[in-house]
């Protein structure tokens, strides 16, 4: 209903209005939101069932920040962990953020951090883990004090390549795939996408307050056999960022569409120097990042402006729930197949959102796994220069082959880590490159008179 | 190889064929079936013409008459009528369900050639036109009712007179068109309405995509010809009916061919492209401009029919695929727009999609770019039933640029063609045999391996 209220909102042209007068103002902000230890790791449970959490190899973090122009207030939120909150969980986020704040507008992503905790829609008690509901809090906390400390600042964007991953579906010879989870070799595969994104967000005298990556991996170094919290490798990526570029930004990592690349370093074992291996896939990617901050050059900007648009797109569940059933219990017990029976959906809304900055750079947020081709299609089609793809933001739907990968198969193409019929992908582009438009100006909801 | 090995593989293809050719002969004829007839449509003097809102007479004479060209080609499975007008665009659920109910035509296409020297059809619904006008001359006798009843008839006429063919896809490419839309850097759009200096413009697609069939004796019976240029060489001063540049070009490839086969005009996705000569005035020479143009890909296609003789046709499957899609109205959201479109797959080779519009060109591109089909046309300005006429297709980003069918003469929602074409590509790999909704256990598979 919100959404739609802003929608209707934004129809009218009000949150497209340019502020005039008004200068773009941010501030950013970091909360450790690291659980107590004990609670389940995620993301491997097919390798290792019952993974406790034994110790903190780096805490686990939520990076705010929050932009605004006076008239409309935006807050990107980047957290250590697998998946977003349940869906009444982003919800509450959402309004106790507008309540404490103000704020309309948030853009929650996750970087997809395997040695982060577990995540479920729905638990077994009924109770949303203490921990999570801790992590909202301090999100919300961490908002409403960069939204306290907002000064003017200034962006720009910049982009180079980096290559640490590679298209974990491997297309053999006769068109098929076998899935090529480690790649140490550094084998060519295709698509991949090497390209490095990173906004850079600057007070008024010039000094990084926030450095934005934009990058599409997924943080999959360390294993089952790891059972300490950890970013992964982003971790290593900021660390080493924060460390190189002058002031005291903070690094924010916002995964792209990660959806087919692994690390070259895919689960590495703890024995096989997995801790190393986060550091120089991290490092790797880092020292571009350095390289790409220093030489951007922002200025006051001629047209400050945050405009942000949000739209749901219908789909349908893309499988028969007969063998949604059958998938299920070939890796959950009974008890876990029926409960998941009954929340099975078969229909979705989804959401997609965009915010575009000073007219000049786009964020549009997609709330799943994409695949790689989807940043490559966004960027190339996008009308600003400066496009970045958020993935695993704002919610999450599974996975989103591209029409060709879900007829090609593979993993997360084929599979039930797909939940949505094919082409869902390809029409969220779509709608966000339409909402990238709209932000411009650019498609208007009433025709021009007619010309010759 | 050895002749050892020889003997007993050749007396092995002796059996292979022995054991092959007795169920052939007693099953139904299989492979693909073709018959063809054609009727002339030519409306009555005085008819209201349409394609330029700045002409507001009638016609006055007739140039050249008007035809529809109807190809029924039949399979095992199914059975599809080409339904060629030459005329700006057609609309008719009569024709269809006629078709389908007297004579067991399941799919018909309804494609128009959109010469702007026809009679009006008033489908347009971005000028807000009620709809076909089916008064003119008189509400008994309308020249609308009439064309309905003769395309049906030569449907009937068409279907019972099949014989065997094979098709051959074949493309070859002629620079004839131009893209009308110039958008310089900013995305400003400025209109281009004649090219007579054929200037370089982009995007354009130059591809003649064919589908050839001939008969058992090698013989050409029907070439069915996609091109994307809109037939608008004659210009609003011409009041003479007249088929534009397809008229010429189907003319001369049933000529050159031996008068035995039939040619249709496909139009592509032809939404921005103009011929060069567009638009001529009729004392600077425009009907030689139609002539020209309309030769100049007639001597291309025929080139390529003549080529193509050397290939063999498939099988002769044919799968067709029909949608209604609903998409929001562009300007009043809250109302929906539904349209019909058909994928057609021949064999595996040759694919057709058809929108019942005027899509922009990127499509075409897009839609080959995406198809893992060899050969994949999009016929534009088709009419397949439950639906109706979508008027222009713009690109997302043609819309968001403006210009001429990309901005007010547009009504269906920004990004369907994009949803059209994605649509005809998960229909092809359907038909092609890939199951979406087969459910692959990989992650399973591969902790298993890795155990």
């Amino acid at each position: 209903m919100r959404q739609i209220m802003i929608c209707a909102l934004t129809v009218l042209g009000i949150a497209v209005l340019p502020a005039r007068g008004a200068e773009l103002r941010g501030a950013a902000g970091l909360v450790d939101i690291t659980p107590p230890l004990g609670v389940q790791l995620g993301g491997y449970q097919e390798l290792r069932a019952d993974r406790p959490a034994k110790g903190i190899r780096d805490p686990l973090t939520a990076r705010i920040l929050v932009l605004s122009d006076g008239r409309n207030t935006a807050a990107f939120v980047v957290a250590d962990l697998i998946g977003a909150f349940a869906t009444a969980e982003m919800a509450q986020l959402r309004s106790e953020v507008k309540q404490r704040t103000g704020i309309d507008w948030l853009f929650y992503a996750v970087t997809h951090s395997h040695s982060a905790p577990d995540m479920q829609e729905e638990y077994p008690d009924g109770k949303f883990p203490a921990w999570e509901q801790e992590a909202i809090r301090k999100i919300v906390a961490g908002i409403a004090e960069a939204a306290q400390g907002l000064e003017p600042v200034r962006l720009g964007a910049g982009w180079g390549q980096s290559d640490i991953g590679h298209d974990r579906r491997f297309v053999q010879a006769d068109g098929s795939i076998r899935m090529l989870w480690r790649n140490s070799t550094r084998t060519v595969t295709y698509p991949a996408d090497t390209t490095v994104g990173v906004l850079r967000v600057d007070n008024a005298r010039g000094e990084p307050l926030a450095i934005l990556v934009n990058y599409a991996c997924h943080p999959v170094v360390f294993t089952a056999d790891n059972d300490f919290y950890s970013a992964d490798w982003p971790g290593a990526m900021r660390r080493y960022v924060e460390k190189n570029v002058a002031g005291s930004p903070i690094c924010f990592f916002l995964q792209g569409a990660a959806g087919n690349i692994n690390p070259y370093y895919d689960k590495t074992y703890l024995d096989e120097d997995a801790a190393e291996m986060v550091r120089q896939t991290g490092e790797r990617l880092g020292r571009e990042v350095v390289r790409i901050a220093r030489q951007i050059q922002t200025a006051a900007p001629p047209e400050p402006q945050v405009a942000c648009l949000t739209d749901t797109q219908h789909f349908k569940l893309r499988w028969d729930p007969k063998d949604v059933r059958k998938a299920l219990a070939a890796v959950l017990t009974p008890d876990h197949v029926e409960q998941s029976m009954r929340n099975l959906r078969t229909e979705f809304d989804v959401p997609v959102s965009s915010c575009v900055l000073n007219r000049e750079i786009a964020l549009s947020a997609f709330p799943g796994e994409f695949f790689v081709e989807f940043q490559q299609t966004l960027r190339s089609r996008s009308p600003l220069r400066d496009a970045f793809f958020l993935g695993y933001t704002n919610g999450y739907f599974g996975y989103f082959p591209t029409i060709r990968a879900a007829a090609a198969g593979g993993y997360g193409a084929a599979d039930f880590s797909v939940f949505l019929e094919p082409g869902a992908g390809e029409r969220l582009v779509d709608q966000a490159l339409i909402q990238i438009y709209r932000l411009l100006g650019k498609l208007k909801d009433q025709p021009e008179t007619a010309g010759d | 190889m050895s002749p050892l090995v020889s003997f007993p593989r050749s007396a092995l293809l002796q059996v292979l064929f022995v054991c092959l050719s007795l169920p052939l002969a007693a099953a139904p004829p299989a492979g693909l079936r073709l018959g063809s007839a054609r009727v002339e449509i030519t409306p009555p003097l005085g008819f209201p013409m349409e394609g330029y809102e700045s002409r507001k007479q009638g016609s006055t004479g007739v140039h050249d008459p008007l035809f529809a060209r109807v190809v029924v080609v039949k399979s095992a499975e199914t059975s599809i009528a080409f339904v060629a007008c030459d005329l700006v665009g057609f609309v008719s659920d009569t024709v269809i369900k006629g078709a389908r109910e007297k004579f067991g035509i399941q799919h018909v296409l309804i494609l128009s050639s959109h010469t702007h020297g026809g009679p009006s059809t008033s489908i347009w619904d971005s000028y807000d036109v009620a709809g076909p006008d089916r008064t003119w001359p008189s509400p008994e006798k309308s020249w609308y009712a009439a064309a309905e009843e003769k395309l049906l008839r030569t449907i009937g006429e068409a279907a019972r007179q099949l014989e065997p063919v094979t098709l051959v896809p074949a493309l070859d490419f002629v620079y004839l068109g131009y893209n009308r839309r110039l958008v310089d850097d900013a995305g400003n759009t400025k209109m281009l309405w004649r090219n007579s200096e054929r200037k370089p413009t982009h995007p354009l697609d130059p591809r003649i995509g064919l589908m050839v069939f001939r008969n058992a004796g090698g013989e050409p019976r029907a070439v069915i010809v996609n091109y994307a240029c809109h037939a608008v060489v004659l210009g609003p001063d011409n009041l003479q009916i007249s088929a534009d540049y397809p008229g010429v070009m189907c003319d001369y490839v049933e000529k050159q061919l031996g008068g035995k086969a039939i040619c249709l005009f496909a139009q592509g996705a032809a939404g921005d492209i103009n011929p060069y000569d567009a638009t001529m005035p009729v004392k600077d020479g425009a009907f030689e401009a139609v002539r020209k143009t309309g030769l100049a890909i007639g001597e291309k296609v025929v080139e390529a029919v003549r080529q193509s003789a050397r290939r063999k046709g498939g099988a002769g499957k044919i799968q067709v695929t029909h949608d209604v899609l609903e998409f929001p109205h562009r300007w009043k959201p809250e109302k929906k727009v539904r349209v019909g479109m058909d994928t057609i797959l021949f064999d595996r080779n040759l694919a057709v999609v058809t929108l019942p519009g005027e899509p922009f060109v990127d499509f075409q591109l897009d839609l080959a770019a995406k198809s893992e089909i060899e050969y994949t046309y999009l016929f534009g300005y088709t009419y397949t039933g439950d639906g109706q006429w979508a008027d222009y297709i713009p690109t997302i980003e043609a819309a968001s640029q403006g210009g001429y069918g990309a901005g007010y003469n547009t009504f269906i929602g920004v990004g369907a063609g994009e949803a059209m074409v994605d649509r005809a590509v998960i229909n092809l790999y359907q038909m092609s045999g890939y199951d979406f909704r087969q459910m692959l256990d990989v992650l399973v598979e591969e902790v298993e391996k890795s155990h």
